[in-house]
């Protein structure tokens, strides 16, 4: 059959197919049955190739067959089912996949600040190692209890007008993010990046939560931090952990190539930056609107706080499956 | 056998090979600026009316920023399977088995794109790109997807011919199809071109100029059964 005769003998059926093809989500309306006419599609691309018709021939049944592929195996879009699922089953899950690495993220980041808390207790004035002197009176400011005393009245202050807790909810999301995010990709430079920042960070809040408790304000200090810590560290250090992963992925790819190791440490860590990132926004929302809160008692803080606390650490080192359970 | 472009294949489950135009760093590059401006333009709008809301407004300022820096992606890759930049240069993003992508891969191909920025300028993505067989950046590896050229369907072309007197002769099969492709793409060039394509011929046709490309047109018309 030449060229010319085959076309008039497919060409209404290929006018059906991209008509239905055109919009992924109008399908339904067309009656076509899409993976018979799919497969016949294929076959047409086939007899063309192998009776060598014309390359512009080739080409339209290779673009339709594109767009034919795509309206088929189509990956699911809905969101906010798999966003619950991903909560409830797959975070936790992958959590336990790379557990050795969330252990050893946690011993890394609080084994080195409680070095630093110790040292700074010890020696004052550590902290200056840490932070220039012109951070340190500032973090002092704002822990100090004396600043919620007006000077003029010499009464309590109001709360920060609601306003700017919205401003400090947009900060805190951006630095956070920041900061997880850099211990996530340090994790490409072989897992040095990741080290670095995390045991930065480390040092820095042993160091600065050490001063506060040496100038006296860890009232109002710790008070601050309890409850949104628990998300904020917790998803600093999580980052960190997969930023092992990718920068473990890489040092020693198994019996993968490299690239493929790295495809791999991509899956596996997915979930956990994204994770990670939700977190993050709880916390921030937690330090905007809560943290910050005068009007609230130190007891209930405290109280919320540790309930977080027990839930997030409940949350993240999930229950090993005893060995029966295992699915393999 | 050398190739001079830069076609990939994707075998299909029904056995059959798609090909498919990974898209190179220059016009990523112009769809990245395209895109660029784009934001900047969302980010002012959003700049001029929240700065009159004093603190709240800056908040919601540093939200949007954080939203547009890096969800601008995300949320067009996954409901059109491009942004605007890429549109405008027909462009588009899939994974690497050629379906459309969605929130997880885009997702993880856009917040990679602080790896691929380092050192500066996404020097490393850059590098990457120009490494990869399927130009792919970093983003790109982790997420398993690629950027490809999205073709304008093609039609079929149907040249039009005037019968010339028919010549003897025998054509292998390559030559056969470089006919017909001669003939359909004709319409896109210039008559000069045609007549200068058509004189490589000239030997075995003993015809110059405009009759040669006649003559190679009816001959591509008998090859496809047209005549």
């Amino acid at each position: 059959m030449k060229q010319h005769d085959f076309i008039q003998l497919r060409q209404q059926q290929w006018t059906e197919f991209a008509e239905a093809v055109k919009d992924p989500n109008k399908l339904h309306e067309y009656d076509i049955d899409l993976p018979h006419a799919f497969r016949q599609l294929t076959h047409d691309l086939a007899v063309a190739k192998s009776r060598l018709y014309s390359p512009a021939l080739i080409s339209r049944l290779n673009d339709l067959l594109l767009q034919g592929q795509q309206c088929l195996y189509k990956p699911s879009n809905r969101v906010w089912a798999p966003f619950w699922q991903f909560i409830k089953y797959d975070f936790p899950a992958q959590l336990l996949l790379i557990r050795p690495y969330v252990i050893w993220a946690h011993i890394l980041f609080y084994g080195l600040a409680l070095i630093t808390f110790t040292a700074t207790m010890i020696e004052p004035d550590f902290v200056r190692n840490v932070m220039p002197n012109a951070q340190v009176t500032q973090l002092e400011q704002m822990y100090d209890p004396a600043s919620r005393i007006d000077e003029n009245t010499g009464n309590y202050r109001n709360e920060r007008d609601s306003d700017s807790d919205f401003l400090m909810f947009g900060f805190y999301i951006k630095n956070n993010i920041s900061i997880a995010f850099q211990c996530f990709v340090g994790g490409f430079l072989l897992g040095f990046g990741t080290l670095y920042y995390l045991l930065f960070n480390a040092i820095f809040f042993g160091a600065v939560s050490a001063h506060i408790v040496n100038v006296g304000f860890s009232s109002t200090f710790f008070s601050f931090v309890i409850t949104h810590g628990s998300f904020e560290l917790t998803a600093i250090v999580l980052s960190a952990a997969a930023g092992g992963v990718i920068g473990m992925h890489i040092i020693r790819p198994g019996q993968l190539s490299r690239s493929a190791a790295l495809k791999r440490a991509g899956k596996i860590t997915f979930p956990i930056i994204f994770g990670a990132f939700l977190m993050l926004v709880v916390a921030a929302f937690i330090e905007a609107f809560w943290s910050s809160s005068t009007l609230l008692p130190n007891a209930v803080k405290y109280t919320v706080g540790a309930a977080c606390w027990i839930w997030v650490l409940l949350y993240v080192f999930p229950r090993t499956p005893r060995k029966h359970e295992k699915v393999t | 056998m050398l190739k001079i472009d830069n076609q990939i294949n994707l075998e299909t489950p029904e056995g059959i090979d798609i090909q498919l135009t990974p898209a190179g760093l220059g016009v990523r590059t112009l769809a990245f600026v395209y895109d660029l401006l784009i934001r900047i333009v969302i980010i002012l709008a959003a700049i001029i009316p929240l700065a009159f809301a004093g603190n709240f407004g800056m908040g919601i300022m540093l939200i949007v920023m954080f939203l547009v820096e890096w969800f601008y992606p995300v949320i067009f890759e996954v409901t059109k399977g491009q942004t605007p930049g890429k549109k405008s240069f027909g462009l588009t993003v899939v994974y690497d088995n050629g379906l459309p992508v969605n929130f997880a891969g885009s997702l993880l191909r856009n917040l990679f794109r602080a790896a691929d920025f380092l050192p500066s300028f996404y020097l490393l993505g850059g590098i990457c790109l120009l490494l990869s067989k399927r130009n792919k950046r970093v983003g790109d590896y982790i997420g398993g997807t690629m950027v490809i050229y999205q073709e304008a369907p093609q039609r079929m072309s149907y040249f039009s011919f005037e019968k010339q007197k028919h010549i003897e002769l025998t054509f292998d099969a390559d030559m056969q199809k470089s006919i017909i492709a001669f003939a359909e793409r004709s319409k896109t060039l210039s008559a000069q071109r045609q007549q200068e394509l058509a004189n490589i011929l000239s030997p075995i046709l003993n015809l110059q100029g405009p009759d040669a490309v006649s003559q190679l047109k009816s001959i591509a018309a008998s090859l496809v059964g047209k005549a």
